[in-house]
């Protein structure tokens, strides 16, 4: 087990950088996600990571050895890193049954006999798979495979787990039972793990600590809860948690707590600290923080009419209309009525600046 | 790990790691294919230049050769002669292998399997085989041309030994690679493109014009250029057929100069003309690599789950059935027939009966004469030996330049597919020199050994072909899961990519067999006493006039191919075509 520490890494591919300066840490025994949409460089850094790809700059050392330094001119091939990847293609062998497919890198790591045998036996264990050593890749589901996949990269024990969309072969309810089973495992073999993703809910349920990437660039670093209850950034906030964005104009109270004008001329208020000067802002609201059917006397109390309605099993889904804004609201019962009343909690609603005045980054 | 980390001199074993292992062998495979490419090249290149041969001491630098090329009247008669001859050769092969390969692949036209077996059959045959069956059947002697006359009274009713005549022959002999080439396009063809076609209203015919054939360019365009570049260094059928009547071709006057009895051997003018050749053979190359640029890229190889339906000729089904089977029987049948049945006769005539003249005499020279037999004995090795190392180069060179970050690894790729625009004769020459000059080789001199080295180098970029694409096909996440869980290239190559290719392996290796069975021109400049091949042997008897012993080694030649490529085909379960 070791730690990764990151320093402003950057891969170019021509003109295009697909990485931008990207730095952060992982720390022994952690869970750390990379979320973003896709082509925001996850497979990249990973990639990197690995020994796979030489980036065009930066430092990358784990376990507090350098295996790349673009300065001094270190690359270590993923070849001499001993690291364990998982392929979102699971790459087992073809040709080899599960058991060899296990045994290859325990073989290059010259043990053998008994031991390997256990191990193998162990790791499959592990996963569910014991019963299963001597089937061939293609005599497998797609769910198997997976488990084989990752027993293949926790047999010989590597020092750090990459992990690129390993669920995402995989149909909505395996991947449900997947997700569980792979974070009791991280946290039974307590390997230092890095998890690729585009998956928002995936990250939350599985990360000690998330990575949201953009375009090349870290949006924001934080455990699950600090992303989706404190996003970052606009872009953080709509990607993870799918929020309510609209623009809005600001005037703050000098006290740090201030109010918004939507579009349709309605204020609310927003609590504070606000590190925003007045102007166009981007404001952000969750829509299972929406509280429809308020009474009249609560916060932020908003007139709207109901536009559409889809029932999501054990909630529902609701579009509303207040003014010429339309809002998701997700809650447990739609009223019957076409029109009433919704509120927004203040404490709810954030505000970003606005692209063209504070860039993606806002801190 | 608070402490600063100190950055380590980047040592020799630091390199090894950034470059990942294997460099050492990656580095010896590229040398060795310059290198057999090189000797196939350079002495040629230097001879180009030189007045005399390039072993005298006193030769000295000159650009007459070059000079030559389009001064000398021997040269440039032959450039008429030899454009004809390519023009026909393509004109035939093209016509009737894209309308076998239509007929068989996309309609209803009955005995569809029946005639395609029969089709290829040729790619089996050296051309040389079709050439001694042409002209046993169709010579101005020969058994069809006697009844032909008998039954019309004409006294001539063609003539084959004239360029359209001989070229004619190798067109036919052609046919069956055009076939294959456009057979896989057509199969391959998305059904759905067609019935959707014939839902908006159209016939067959329309069908045929406007949607399989346009589909088809990629592959009408390889196979046109694979035949220009064909008819320009075929030697055989040209040699055999328009060298008694003093006929020329650029080819056969390479062949002629070389061999020239009085006085020196004008290598200086060979190699400027096999360099002419080779120049004329790369354009082409070049011009089919931009005229494929785009339309490889739309060509589908899915898996097509559905069976294609076959287009109905309708009332043009029988017409079509009897086209084809004029075509299998008097461009196939009655070629290979003839070379049978001389081997099984001491004349073949309309006038003599066939059994009076039956005699197992011809076989039992071939098994029991010295030569005859060690020829057969050298082919068998040089088959079994060559395609084996063959395949191992091929796919060595191939991992090297397809799977490897090897930074030379695109010029590798370059110099594999280099030998595709070398004719046989200018590999076979170049190996000639070396053998000379380069030491170490000349110990190979008069041994099958040069010949060896000379098919290896002639036939890289054939075994290439096939080994290449398949490597493709393997996804490189096979590769990369190797590398993350420590394996080094090397193992990772013999380990996953090797057995996960074997098909193809196998193919190749069947493939060079074939190949080398069949090869002669580059084998010509390599003859002695001692290392004769099959192809050489027929033709110096050929030249004797003993027509019943060659008929006799050709049958054993197809024979020979036969039981290799079963050999292989039903033991190691290869298929050979798909
Ligand atoms: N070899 C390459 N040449 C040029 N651009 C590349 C290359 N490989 C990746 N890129 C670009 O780099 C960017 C990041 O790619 P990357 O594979 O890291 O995306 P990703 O975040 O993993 O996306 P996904 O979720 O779709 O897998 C993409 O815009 C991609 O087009
Ligand atoms: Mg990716």
């Amino acid at each position: 087990m070791a730690d990764v520490v990151v320093t402003d890494l950057s891969r170019h591919y021509g003109s295009f950088i697909a990485l931008d300066e990207v730095s952060f840490d992982v720390k022994d025994g952690e869970f750390l996600t990379l979320l973003g949409p896709s082509g925001c460089g996850k497979s990249t850094t990973l990639a990197s990571l690995a020994g796979l790809d030489r980036p065009t700059s930066g430092k990358i050392s784990i376990g507090g050895r350098t295996v790349f330094d673009s300065e001094s001119g270190i690359f270590i091939d993923a070849q001499y890193r001993d690291l364990g990847l998982m392929f979102q293609s699971y790459a087992l062998w073809p040709h080899m049954t599960v058991y060899k497919n296990i045994d290859f890198a325990l073989e290059l790591r010259k043990i053998r006999g008994a031991e390997a045998k256990q191990r193998i036996h162990e790791t499959l264990e592990m996963v569910d798979m014991g019963a299963f050593v001597s089937r061939y890749p293609g005599e497998l589901s797609g769910g198997q495979q997976q488990r084989v996949a990752l027993a293949r990269t926790l047999a010989y024990r590597p020092q750090i787990l990459l992990l690129d969309e390993p669920l995402s072969n995989l149909d909505a309810k395996l991947r449900e039972r997947a997700r569980l089973w792979l974070s009791d495992l991280q946290r039974r073999t307590g390997v230092t793990t890095v998890y690729v993703t585009h998956d928002q809910s995936e990250a939350l349920a599985l990360s000690d600590r998330i990575i949201v990437m953009e375009r090349g660039a870290i949006a924001q670093i934080g455990s699950p809860e600090e992303v989706y209850e404190r996003p970052a950034t606009a872009f953080v906030a709509d990607f993870v948690g799918a929020s309510n964005l609209f623009e809005a104009i600001l005037e703050t109270d000098g006290l740090g707590s201030g109010k918004i004008t939507l579009s349709s001329g309605q204020k609310l208020t927003v609590e504070g600290p606000i590190n925003l000067p007045s102007g166009p802002v981007i404001v952000s609201v969750r829509p299972e923080k929406i509280e429809l059917s308020a009474a009249p006397d609560k916060q932020n109390v908003l007139a709207y009419e109901l536009e559409a309605r889809s029932y999501l099993g054990a909630r529902n889904l609701a579009v509303v209309k207040v003014g010429s804004q339309s809002f998701r609201v997700e809650c447990d019962t739609i009223p019957g009525t076409p029109n009433g009343l919704l509120s927004i909690p203040e404490t709810e609603i954030r505000v970003f600046p606005t692209a063209e005045a504070g860039g993606r980054r806002s801190h | 790990m608070g402490t600063a980390l100190s950055v380590p001199a980047q040592t020799q074993s630091a390199r090894v790691r950034a470059q990942g292992s294997g460099h050492t062998i990656q580095t010896a495979i590229t040398i060795i294919s310059i290198v057999l490419v090189g000797i196939a090249l350079i002495p040629a290149l230097v001879q180009m230049f030189l007045d005399k041969p390039l072993y005298y001491p006193d030769a000295r630098f000159t650009i007459q050769n070059i000079v030559a090329l389009v001064s000398d009247r021997e040269v440039t008669a032959t450039f008429g002669a030899t454009f004809l001859f390519c023009s026909i050769v393509v004109l035939v092969s093209m016509a009737l292998g894209t309308s076998s390969a239509i007929l068989i692949g996309r309609t209803d036209l009955p005995g569809r399997s029946a005639f395609l077996a029969i089709l290829l059959w040729p790619l089996f045959l050296s051309p040389q085989v079709i050439g001694f069956g042409a002209i046993l059947a169709y010579g101005p002697a020969g058994l069809l041309t006697i009844w032909f006359s008998d039954a019309t009274g004409l006294t001539e009713p063609w003539n084959l030994y004239s360029v359209p005549g001989m070229a004619v022959v190798a067109g036919i002999a052609a046919t069956p690679v055009t076939t294959l080439y456009c057979l896989t396009a057509a199969i391959q063809q998305d059904p759905n493109q067609e019935a959707a076609a014939r839902i908006a209203g159209a016939g067959s015919l329309r069908i045929l014009f406007r949607i399989i054939l346009p589909i088809m360019r990629p592959a009408l365009i390889f196979a046109f250029i694979m035949n220009i570049v064909n008819a320009l260094e075929t030697l055989a059928i040209p040699l055999i057929i328009g060298g008694p009547v003093g006929i020329k071709l650029l080819t056969t006057l390479i062949y002629d100069k070389s061999f020239e009895s009085a006085g020196l051997p004008q290598y200086g003018l060979v190699s400027a003309l096999a360099f002419a050749l080779m120049a004329i053979v790369g354009v082409l190359f070049f011009l089919q690599r931009l005229a494929l640029r785009q339309s490889h890229r739309f060509v589908s190889v899915g898996a097509k789950s559905i069976q294609p339906k076959m287009l109905a000729l309708g009332s043009w089904k029988w017409p079509a059935f009897l086209l084809m089977a004029v075509y299998v029987v008097f461009g196939v049948v009655v070629l290979v027939g003839a070379v049978f049945a001389r081997s099984l006769t001491f004349i073949l005539s309309p006038d003599v009966s066939f059994f009076d003249a039956v005699t197992l005499q011809h076989y039992s020279d071939v098994l029991s004469v010295e030569v005859y037999r060690r020829s057969i004995l050298n082919t068998l090795l040089l088959a079994v030996v060559g395609g084996a190392l063959g395949t191992a180069f091929v796919a060595a060179v191939a991992m090297v330049a397809q799977r490897s970050n090897y930074r030379y690894r695109r010029v590798l790729d370059a110099v594999a597919q280099l030998p595709r625009v070398l004719p046989g004769l200018v590999v076979g020459l170049g190996v000639f020199y070396a053998s000379m000059f380069v030491p170490g080789i000349d110990l190979l001199r008069n041994t099958i050994w040069l010949v060896l080295i000379a098919y290896l180098i002639r036939f890289l970029s054939s075994g290439y072909g096939i080994v290449s694409p398949a490597l493709l096909q393997i996804t490189g996440d096979f590769d990369r899961a190797a590398k993350s869980v420590g394996a080094g290239w090397t193992t990772t190559m013999t380990r996953i990519v090797l057995p996960l290719s074997k098909q193809a392996l196998l193919s190749c290796f069947v493939l060079l067999m074939i190949l080398i069975i069949k090869e002669y021109s580059s084998a010509v400049f390599l003859m002695a006493p001692g290392s004769e091949v099959i192809g050489s042997t027929m033709l110096s008897l050929w030249t004797q006039g003993l027509a019943g012993p060659v008929a006799a080694l050709a049958v054993m030649q197809i024979v020979l191919t036969s039981i290799l490529t079963s050999i292989v085909t039903r033991i190691l379960g290869v298929k050979l075509h798909g």
